[in-house]
This record gives C-alpha cells, sequence and structure tokens, in this order.
C-alpha cells in the first residue's frame, strides 16, 4: 500500500496544451463549448471469450452492479460505466479510487474473461454546451440528434480523421470523446479550432 | 451633408424604395476607380447604379459586355474580385453582396476595360467561328506555341498563386426534410414541414429569404408579399429542429441523398472575422429533399443582344424593386410571354419611359395585354429588336414586325434607348433533379424541360418544376412540406390554406427560338454569351455534320463556361432541333452534373491541409523530449527523436553529426535511452493463445516459457517476410507481442483475420495496447547498473533473475509498475522498459536520473538506426515486402517442424533460387566514400546498358563510429558466396559510384558477447 501512496501523478497526454480560459468568439450566453479533461480514470477494456458472454456479463453484474450494455449503447451503474466497444467487448470506466482492474480481474477472469488495462493509452474530453453537435458535427458524419443518438448511445467512429468512441451521457448534449491517447494533442487542436466561432471554455 | 451628396453620385439611384440600407453607404472600386453603394447591394447593382454598364469583355471576340442578369447565371459580369493572395477571378458581380472596401478590376481586357487591344478579335469575327482553333492551329508545327497564346487571348481572370490565407471547414447535417431555395414555394415547404416538428433544413444561394419575392410587387393576403415572407422567416428561426442557411448553394446530390452544400460564411465582408472560416462545405443527409430551386430567364437571340444595356427582364424588375435602381432611362421592352408587360408597369413606375413593347407573340389577347393597352403603353404585336447598337452602352435599336417564318415584314424602325428588357421565358433549374437521377421531359407550354420520373426522396416543386404562378409556388409548397414531413413520420399531410395572391392570368409564350436581323444588316446574334457562341455558330456545326447535343456543346463550346449554359443550353439546342428539323425533345439536352455553380477547391479541402492534412500521433515521453532538445523527424504519423542537441546547440549538419555520432558512442561505451513507445504492442489472450501464435510465426512459440522473450519472424501467405518483433509469454494464456512501428494496425488486422475466418476454433483474444505503454530501450555496458539503481527496493535485476530474454512483471520504479524486458536491437546488453503511459515521463527521469552518474544519454532514431546496421539487424527497409528468411539470413527462423502461415511457399523454385538478392553487409574499399541507400549494385558500371543489375543497397550508416568507417547493408545476387569481392555501388541519378567490399551483415559483437553480459 506504502508503494501505491508514493506514485507520482498521471500525466495526462494534454498536460502541456491544457490553459484554462476562454477561448474564440464568446457565445450569447457564456462559451458554446465546454471542454474538461476526465483525468484520474480507470479504462478497463473488457474481453469475453468463446461461449463465456453470459457468465462475464453475470460475473460483472455481480460485482460491479453494472448491467453490460448491448451493441451500440452504453450504460452506467453505481459508480461505474461500461461502453460497447465491439462484438464481446466493453469498456469499463471508473475512478482510479475504485479499484477497478483488480475488482474486474477477480470477478471476470474466473468466467472466461479477459481484463485489459488500457487506462492510460486513452484520452477522455467531456463536451457539454449549446453548441457541442455542432462542434462534433464538423468531424464526424454520424447523427448527434437526441433522436437519433439518444442519452447512453455510444458509437466507435470516426472524429477529425482520428478512431473514437463517442459516448452520450445524460443531460443536454454531453457527450464524452474517447480518444487514442497519441493523436489527443491533435484532436484538441481540431475541436478547438471547429468550436471557435462558438466560443468555448477549457475548464 | 455627405448623405445629400450621395444620391447624386449614384446617379441611377431611385430616391426611395428597394431593399438597400441608405443608412449604410459603402464605397468600393472597381478598375480603380471610386462608387458608393449602400448595404443590401450587390457588386452589379452598385454599378448600375453609378451608371457603369460595361462591367467585362467577352471570352472570344472580346466585345464590351454589361450584366445581363441579376443571379447566378450571369455570363457577362464576371470580374476579379479582391486582390493579392485573395485575388478569386471570375466573380459574378450579380452574386458579390457589396462591402465597404470592396475591390474589383474587370478581367479578359488589354490595357483597359474602355480601350481593349484584343477587341480586334471581334473584327476578325468572320475568321474565328466555331471550332477555329482546331482547324487553324493543330494541323502545323508548334501547336503547344500557339495553344499558349489562344490561352492567354481567351482570358478567365488570372487567379492567385499565393497562399489563401483563409480558413475552410467541413460539416456534417442530418435532417429530416431539407428545402433548396428560399422562395415562396420553398418557404411554404419549409414552414409546413417545420411545423411538424420534423428536423428542417432549409437554404437560399442569397443573403436573405423571399427568392423571387424580393424582386416583384406581388402581394399576399393584401400585403406586400416581402412581409409574408418575413413572417415565415422569422417563424422558421424560432421553430427549435429548423435551421436557416443563407448564402448556401446546394450545388449536387450524391448518392443516398447525400447533398452537398457550400455557405459562404464571409464571401461578404472585406477579410473573415478571426474563427470564423471563410467558407463551408455542408453534407447534409436528408430522408427528403424539397427542391424548390425556382427558374432561370432565357434571353432573347437578336443582333447585338450582347450590348451593355440589353437585359433580362426579370434582372431589370430586380434592379428595379429590390435594389431601387434604374438600368437605363429610356426602355424597350422585348418578350415573348407576358412578363414584357409586367416589366413595362414596373419600370413605368420608377419614372422610366417605357419607348415600346414588343410582344414577339403573333396574337395574344391575354389580360397582362389589356392592361398595358389601358394604361397607355405602346405595344406592337408580332414585333421584336432585329438589332441593337451601342458599343460602349445602348444607345438605340432596330424593330421590325416578324413574318412568322423566320423573317421580317416590311421596314424596320430605329428607336433610341439606353436599356433593352428582354425575355424568352423561363427555364425551371432542374439541376438537382437531375442529379438525383430524374429525367428531363420536354414541354411546350412552357418551352423548356420539366423534371420527370426521379426516386421518391427527391420532389421539385414551384418554379422549378414550370409552375411559375405565385399561388402555384406556395399551393406546391405547402403540400410538399406536408407530404415530406408527414412521410418522415410528423404532421398528418394535410397541408394548410395558401395566402391569396393578387396575380394577373397570364397567356401562354410563344416560342421563338431566334429573331431575323435587320434586312440588309449583319448582326451578331450571341446565343452563348460566356463563351461567344452565336447563331451562326449553332448553324456551322450542324452544316459541319454535328448532330448531337453532346458534340454541339464540345464543338462550339456552347454551355461550357462557368454558366454552364445556365441562360443558353435551351435556346442553342431549340436552334440545333431547327437547323436539323427535328423536335426539340428528339435531339435532347445536355446532362447536369453537380456542381450547380461552381464551388472553390477550399471548401472541399475544409481544414484538411498542411499539418491538418493527416493528424498527428505523439509518445507519452514527448514533452520530455521537447524540453530536452529534441529534433524530431516524422515516421508515419508519429513524432520521434532524431537526435538531442545540447543545450544552446542550433540545427546544423554539424551539430547533428556531432550528436548522432556521441549518442552512439555513449550507447556503446555506457548507456543509452530512447523512446520505443511507437513499436506496436498487441495483448494476446486466452487457452489458445499458444498454438495462435506458434501459427503466425514462422518459429516456435508453443514452447516459450512464461517469464520469456522471443525474436519471431512473421510471414505473409506468399512466404515473404512481413514483420518481425519480440513476444513474451507473461502468463500460460497471455502473451505480449511487438510489432515494428509501421506494421502495428496491418498485424492486428492480420490477427484478428485470422482468429475471426481462418482459425474461428481458437480462443484467443487480441487487442492493441500500444498506446498504454510508454516505451524506452536502455542499452549500453552500464544498463544493468543504472536499471539496479532506478528499480525501487526488492526488484532483482541480476544477470541471473533477469537473463538475456527474459521479462518480469513485478517490479516498480517509483512505485510504478513496470514490464521489464531484457532485449536489444542495438546488440548491447539492454533492457526495455514499459510504463503506464502517464507515468512514462516519470519513469524515464527516473532512469535518467539514475544513469547520471554514468553518463546516459538520450538517443534518437538516427544514432538507433546506426546501431542496428551495426549490427546487421533488418529493419523497414529489407523487410520491403519481396524478401524471404532465407534471403535476409534468417532461413533458420523458418521452422521445420511445424506449419505455419507462409511455409507453403518456402519451397518453391523462385524461393530456392540460389541467384536470389541475399542480404551481405557493404563497406567502401576507400574506406571513406559514403554508400547511398538506394544504390544499385553492379560488377561493371561501364558495361553496355542495360547493366545486369546485381543487388541494391538497403540500409546505409555514413559513419559507423564503432567500426569508424561507412557501412551498409545491401541485397546482392549470391550475396553469400560473395563475401570478400569487390562490386560497385552506383546511384546513376547523382553521378555516384563507389567501389564497395561485400562483408558479413554483422560488424559490432558477432558473437553476441554483449547481449548476454
Amino acid at each position: 500500500m506504502a508503494e501505491i501512496m508514493t506514485l507520482p501523478p498521471r500525466r495526462s497526454a494534454l498536460d502541456s496544451v491544457w490553459v484554462l480560459g476562454d477561448y474564440g468568439i464568446p457565445g450569447p450566453s457564456g462559451p458554446g463549448v465546454t471542454i474538461i479533461r476526465r483525468l484520474g480514470l480507470g479504462a478497463i477494456q473488457l474481453d469475453a471469450r468463446r461461449d463465456t458472454a453470459a457468465a462475464v456479463a453475470r460475473a460483472v453484474s455481480d460485482s460491479l452492479g453494472i448491467a453490460l450494455p448491448a451493441p451500440g449503447r452504453a450504460a452506467s451503474g453505481g459508480e461505474f460505466r461500461a461502453i460497447w466497444i465491439g462484438p464481446e467487448r466493453w469498456m469499463l470506466l471508473g475512478s482510479d479510487s475504485t479499484g477497478l482492474e483488480a475488482r474486474l480481474r477477480a470477478a471476470v477472469e474466473p468466467a472466461g474473461g479477459s481484463v485489459i488495462d488500457q487506462s492510460h493509452g486513452r484520452a477522455i474530453l467531456r463536451l457539454s454546451g449549446p453548441r457541442v453537435r455542432d462542434t462534433l458535427a464538423k468531424g464526424t458524419g454520424i447523427d448527434l440528434h437526441p433522436r437519433a443518438f439518444a442519452e447512453n448511445t455510444a458509437a466507435q467512429t470516426g472524429l477529425f480523421h482520428l478512431s473514437v468512441t463517442i459516448d452520450r451521457r445524460r443531460g443536454t448534449g454531453t457527450f464524452d470523446v474517447h480518444a487514442m491517447r497519441g493523436f489527443a494533442q491533435s484532436l484538441h487542436e481540431s475541436l478547438c479550432e471547429a468550436a471557435a466561432e462558438f466560443g468555448y471554455r477549457l475548464a | 451633408m455627405i448623405f445629400g451628396r450621395l444620391p447624386l453620385e449614384q446617379s441611377h439611384r431611385l430616391l426611395t424604395g428597394g431593399a438597400i440600407d441608405r443608412l449604410k453607404p459603402l464605397s468600393f472600386s472597381f478598375d480603380g476607380r471610386s462608387y458608393r453603394g449602400y448595404a443590401g447591394d450587390t457588386l452589379a447593382s452598385a454599378l448600375l447604379a453609378n451608371g457603369v454598364t460595361v462591367m467585362g469583355r467577352s471570352f472570344k471576340y472580346h466585345r464590351p459586355r454589361g450584366v445581363m442578369s441579376a443571379g447566378p447565371e450571369e455570363p457577362n459580369a464576371l470580374v476579379e474580385l479582391r486582390s493579392g493572395a485573395r485575388r478569386e477571378p471570375n466573380t459574378r458581380a450579380t452574386m458579390i453582396e457589396l462591402f465597404h472596401g470592396l475591390r474589383a478590376t474587370s478581367q479578359n481586357r488589354w490595357p483597359c476595360l474602355r480601350f481593349d487591344a484584343m477587341e480586334v478579335n471581334d473584327l476578325l469575327s468572320r475568321f474565328l467561328v466555331a471550332g477555329f482553333y482546331y482547324k487553324t492551329f493543330m494541323g502545323f508545327p508548334g501547336w503547344h506555341f500557339w495553344e499558349k497564346r489562344i490561352r492567354a487571348a481567351a482570358g478567365m481572370g488570372a487567379g492567385t498563386v499565393e497562399h489563401d490565407p483563409d480558413g475552410y471547414e467541413t460539416m456534417n447535417a442530418h435532417c429530416d426534410v431539407l428545402v433548396v431555395g428560399g422562395g415562396p414555394a420553398g418557404l411554404a415547404a419549409a414552414l409546413t414541414a417545420g411545423r411538424t416538428g420534423a428536423r428542417v433544413i432549409l437554404v437560399d444561394e442569397t443573403d436573405g429569404l423571399g427568392g423571387r419575392l424580393r424582386s416583384e410587387r406581388d402581394t399576399l393576403d393584401g400585403k406586400p408579399a416581402i412581409a409574408w415572407a418575413a413572417s415565415v422567416a422569422a417563424e422558421l428561426a424560432d421553430l427549435p429542429e429548423v435551421r436557416v442557411l443563407t448564402r448556401t448553394t446546394a450545388f449536387g446530390i450524391y448518392d443516398n441523398n447525400l447533398v452537398g452544400a457550400v455557405e459562404r460564411l464571409a464571401d461578404h465582408m472585406p477579410v473573415p472575422p478571426a474563427h470564423v472560416a471563410r467558407q463551408r462545405l455542408w453534407h447534409i443527409r436528408p430522408q427528403r429533399v424539397i427542391v424548390a430551386a425556382g427558374a432561370i430567364e432565357r434571353p432573347l437571340v437578336f443582333g447585338g443582344n450582347d450590348r451593355p444595356g440589353v437585359m433580362l427582364a426579370g434582372a431589370v424588375r430586380t434592379y428595379l424593386n429590390r435594389f431601387a435602381v434604374t438600368p437605363g432611362k429610356r426602355a424597350v421592352v422585348v418578350a415573348n410571354n407576358d412578363d414584357g408587360y409586367r416589366t413595362a408597369f414596373d419600370l413605368a413606375a420608377a419614372g422610366i419611359d417605357v419607348m415600346q413593347i414588343l410582344d414577339t407573340r403573333s396574337a395574344s389577347h391575354g389580360a397582362w395585354r389589356e392592361r398595358a393597352l389601358a394604361a397607355g403603353f405602346d405595344v406592337a404585336e408580332g414585333s421584336a429588336v432585329t438589332n441593337a447598337y451601342g458599343r460602349m452602352g445602348l444607345v438605340g435599336c432596330d424593330i421590325a414586325r416578324l413574318d412568322g417564318r423566320g423573317g421580317t415584314v416590311g421596314d424596320s424602325r430605329f428607336v433610341p434607348c439606353d436599356l433593352i428588357a428582354n425575355s424568352g421565358g423561363w427555364t425551371p433549374s432542374i439541376h438537382l433533379h437531375s442529379h438525383a437521377g430524374g429525367k428531363a421531359e420536354w414541354n411546350d407550354q412552357i418551352a423548356a424541360f420539366l423534371p420527370g420520373s426521379v426516386r421518391s426522396d427527391v420532389v421539385t416543386i414551384g418554379a422549378a418544376r414550370g409552375r411559375f404562378a405565385l399561388s402555384d409556388c406556395l399551393s406546391d409548397g405547402f403540400k410538399a412540406g406536408a407530404e415530406a414531413a408527414s412521410s418522415c413520420g410528423f404532421g398528418t399531410g394535410t397541408a394548410p390554406d395558401a395566402p391569396i395572391t393578387d396575380e394577373v392570368p397570364t397567356a401562354p409564350l410563344q416560342a421563338l427560338w431566334s429573331v431575323p436581323p435587320t434586312p440588309g444588316k449583319k448582326v451578331k446574334r450571341f446565343v452563348d454569351h460566356q463563351d461567344d457562341v452565336t447563331v451562326e455558330d449553332i448553324e456551322l456545326a450542324h452544316r459541319e455534320g454535328f448532330v448531337s447535343v453532346e458534340h454541339l456543346k464540345r464543338y462550339t463550346t456552347l454551355g461550357m463556361g462557368t454558366d454552364q449554359g445556365k441562360t443558353s443550353n435551351i435556346n442553342g439546342h431549340a436552334l440545333m432541333a431547327a437547323a436539323r428539323g427535328q423536335s426539340i425533345p428528339t435531339v435532347g439536352t445536355t446532362t447536369f452534373r453537380p456542381p450547380y455553380t461552381p464551388v472553390a477547391m477550399g471548401a472541399f479541402a475544409g481544414r484538411t491541409t498542411g499539418r491538418h492534412l493527416a493528424p498527428t500521433r505523439r509518445t507519452a515521453l514527448h514533452d520530455w523530449h521537447a524540453a530536452n532538445g529534441v529534433v524530431f523527424i516524422e515516421a508515419g504519423p508519429w513524432l520521434r527523436p532524431q537526435y538531442y542537441l545540447q543545450p544552446g546547440e542550433a540545427v546544423s549538419k554539424e551539430t547533428m553529426d556531432r550528436a548522432i555520432t556521441d549518442e552512439v558512442v555513449t550507447t556503446r561505451t555506457k548507456v543509452g535511452i530512447s523512446d520505443v513507445s511507437s513499436l506496436g504492442k498487441i495483448d494476446v489472450q486466452g487457452p489458445d493463445s499458444a498454438e495462435f501464435l506458434n501459427r503466425v510465426y514462422s518459429n516456435g512459440f508453443a514452447a516459450l516459457p512464461v517469464g520469456k522473450a522471443r525474436y519471431g519472424l512473421m510471414l505473409r501467405e506468399d512466404g515473404l517476410v512481413d514483420d518481425d518483433g519480440t513476444t513474451s509469454r507473461l502468463s500460460d494464456t497471455h502473451f505480449l507481442m511487438t510489432t515494428t512501428t509501421v506494421h502495428a494496425a496491418k498485424v492486428l488486422a492480420d490477427l484478428e483475420w485470422y482468429l475471426q475466418v481462418v482459425w474461428p476454433e481458437l480462443d484467443v483474444r487480441v487487442s492493441s495496447v500500444t498506446e498504454q505503454w510508454a516505451g524506452m530501450a536502455l542499452p549500453g555496458p552500464k544498463a544493468r547498473e543504472v536499471l539496479a539503481a532506478a528499480v525501487d527496493p526488492g526488484a532483482d535485476v541480476s544477470n541471473e533473475a533477469l537473463p538475456y530474454l527474459g521479462v518480469t512483471c513485478t517490479a516498480t520504479i517509483r512505485g510504478v509498475p513496470v514490464r521489464i524486458f531484457r532485449i536489444s536491437f542495438s546488440g548491447e546488453l539492454g533492457y526495455e522498459i514499459n510504463a503506464p503511459a502517464d507515468w512514462g515521463i516519470a519513469v524515464w527521469e527516473a532512469v535518467m536520473e539514475a544513469g547520471e552518474d554514468h553518463g546516459i544519454r538520450p538517443y534518437g532514431l538516427e544514432a538507433m538506426g546506426i546501431m542496428r546496421i551495426e549490427k546487421g539487424h533488418v529493419a523497414g527497409p529489407e523487410l520491403d515486402g519481396r524478401t524471404t528468411p532465407d534471403d535476409l539470413g534468417l532461413g533458420r527462423m523458418a521452422s521445420t517442424k511445424k506449419w505455419f502461415v507462409g511455409r507453403g511457399m518456402l519451397d518453391k523454385p523462385a524461393f530456392t533460387d540460389p541467384d536470389r538478392p541475399k542480404l551481405v553487409g557493404l563497406v567502401p574499399v576507400d574506406g571513406v566514400s559514403r554508400i547511398r541507400a538506394g544504390s544499385i549494385l553492379v560488377d561493371d558500371p561501364d558495361a553496355a546498358t542495360p547493366v545486369p543489375k546485381l543487388g541494391h543497397i538497403t540500409s546505409s550508416a555514413y559513419l559507423s563510429p564503432t567500426v569508424g568507417h561507412p557501412i551498409s547493408l545491401g541485397l546482392l545476387a549470391r550475396g553469400r558466396e560473395r563475401i570478400g569481392q569487390e562490386v560497385w555501388a552506383v546511384f546513376p541519378l547523382r553521378g555516384i559510384r563507389v567501389r564497395a567490399r561485400v562483408t558479413e551483415t554483422c560488424f559490432v559483437d558477432p558473437e553476441g558477447k554483449k547481449l548476454h553480459g
């Protein structure tokens, strides 16, 4: 435990470019888009293997209290979020303090699932605000209107030529965007350029 | 009082009326002369307001031309807009919104617009008929010489060669109903659909809504129709699911109803505001498209119909009613339909003398004619303008009675005038209908093509469907909007009642495709104004045997200009049909293709230019490198350290060479560290993982013990080497595979393919974990001491605990759990450390700190490349998709005890041919000459060509600090038999030849003592 206490702080891929503040042309009622980094998150990939999907889902439900979502969907349960990211493959998210990886490993490996830590491999941004859909629409062709992309919908898609996961959260126009860490600065640049005409806040 | 003077300056501006803002005067210049206009003007209307009639020179004959239209169809008034890097040729003065400080210049004239030396072409015009250039110049030598001069003479304006300083971007949109066109039909459709709650997008190419209502004096329910348009616009703005895009042209419909549109965000401003793109390309994906694109008026084809002052009647009404501009003081109106009368009323209302109304129809007894006669207009039936006069501006015209058989009756009469308003009927804009695959059907009533059958998700309404009456446009719009919304699940599909119009019933037009010339006069009757195609050109094409309209178009250039024949195609095709004695539908029409109007290439490129052409990938250690003197190099999408400069050093050949040499020497003699994060890392899990790897690697993996790494070679199915890397066994059912940086994604896709398709029976899952781990290589004689100092207490990295190819996942550095692999690319005692990416820099810094006393320094790709060449390791240049394992000296890695991917091909004769090039080392015989990668290996460079090629240099180190001279690797036929012999390495492009000695591939520590030490 002592070793965990002495861990250095996690350094996000955007530390060198993330300067808090308002940018672009201010919107009529404040920034059109607010972007925050979701830091200190565990992102644990969970794969069911041959014929183990049901057992893995049961194990996750028993251990974390979250139902693994269907294709194209995301779900929240307690302090965790689960996103379907591929056939019999999910990403589970929870803060570092929850011991998510260890709990998943203990629950899922006996049930025939595989657990892969991707916590450091993803940059996760949360976008909200009245112009968030217009901003994202400059980089992705999918329809993000609430009628087509309701709460708890998640897509594996392209955004500004990057592979991302877009996860529609609760509330009006709140989206989490998961990108590969190495492309985080490119994504940040593109998002900021796209949002500038609406005004954006890095928070 | 400055305002008091303005109307005087704008000699042709009405004191009242119009949709211009007289409180917002704007100054602008045309050909260097300053003028004033008002907010709300276009460049064309502002020039007309100032009495400027000549705005350009024609394409071929360089005849002075004035503005003909008031819309996107304009063929004459094409100008160069702005200057410097923003200079834009061929912009239509009718579509440019006036802004303060606007600068425009005329084009296709030299030295100036009033006097153009190339107008001599007009005098020579009887030689310059259709096909003149091909007939005259292509036969004799030097066509390329003439082509340049012909092109310069037939100018289209000059673009800029400077970098475009403005931004462009792309936007995606989805909706239930897309309405194209914000005129009465489009407004009614958008309003009806929008009220149901459907998602609606309405686009209009102008700066405001209303379409033709902005140009006419119609009323609706007793109030000005433009007020109705404003109220609809206001309601649309309040509907949350409706988006209205003005200054936006829907230029094409593509597969699956994808509609391309370009929004001109800042073309109406001097420069785009900060953070705003100049133009935005929309990809709109609607369920239903309602095309309410309106119609374009056709000119009549008569002598001198291109003179400045000859304008379309509808355009005249636009300038009068919308812009409060009088395009002339004495007007002649000529039309084959009732719009002539309507125009005469508007002219008279603006105080312009209407000298004569000419109705070309033999007899019309409609309500409009009766009204005109009752109002006292001078109406001549069955008559037309037979020639117009006035080089730099109209002075008058001949008028004559038509005999109905292509000739005139009696004498012509001269009428002085400075404006001829003419109308040959209206052509529905069926472009988008046609893009969607719809047919064009000829209609004699309106003498134009109507939209025929098309797929059900595109409907064309209103004037675009030939229903020109305002009441018809409105009822079409309300009905189409309700139906489209209903088909998307919104509303009941019932249309509301349309407002009441005050229309005068119209009598049908009578087609007249060309007017006979004034008897005894030689006249030019223009069909295509932009391309200078006359009636005579079409008749000539017919006489020369052109029967297809597609051929006619290409031979005469009819409809080939930037206007794509919007005002000319139907007249031209009708004349061709008449010449052939056939009906117009038999002759047919040309195909409409996107774009409807020209679209700047910048809009298509959007933000995907420069460094945004492709995204950049940075390693987790990027920020450390950047803060410590790195020079980055692009490696695929990655930015990787090339080498590191010392504090105070600037980039130069000398500092670079010194840095690279120091990096190699330090690593070979002490210890170095480098960023290898970009290597592909693939997590392999599942009970069948060992079996799976045993099949995809050519060497054995089934028996790899837990806690050990092994170098693996992967072949393609054709037996050639695909990729290599080390793979470690972390547990019985868990492996970590590494790949080359370049092939990471491809290898993962291949593995998925094998698992999903080829061996679905194997219970294995593979995932990329490249981004999760920061990777650092730590090679050098002192590497173990540094590592031992870096790891937290309790971790044992001794040779016994962590031997060559050992792996440990239990150590920590600064508390960070790391994976340590004892592997080496450089041939030194070496380790690779993987740390979770967010802690990568913390771990790297801990290792740097631990190595400080040993003189550790980071090294980049150049040093890495030199050290691997010194060691004879293969990399990308050797794994070029043409080499077998044996070619690379890796034949022993192709197992003979098992089957694996690519195995079946290895025994084929071509693979075992002893003449195949084999990997060897090559060094300059003189000990100093550099051997360029890519050099060709030959026995005798002076032999007769083709000189037999023995192979080529794959990789080269201009200086190996370790061995003290240049070294290289190459593939050489029967190379292993030639070791010790000499060959020539030649690089003919640079005239370089180097005598090279063939050596073993490994230049450093061939026994591998360092690795195991």
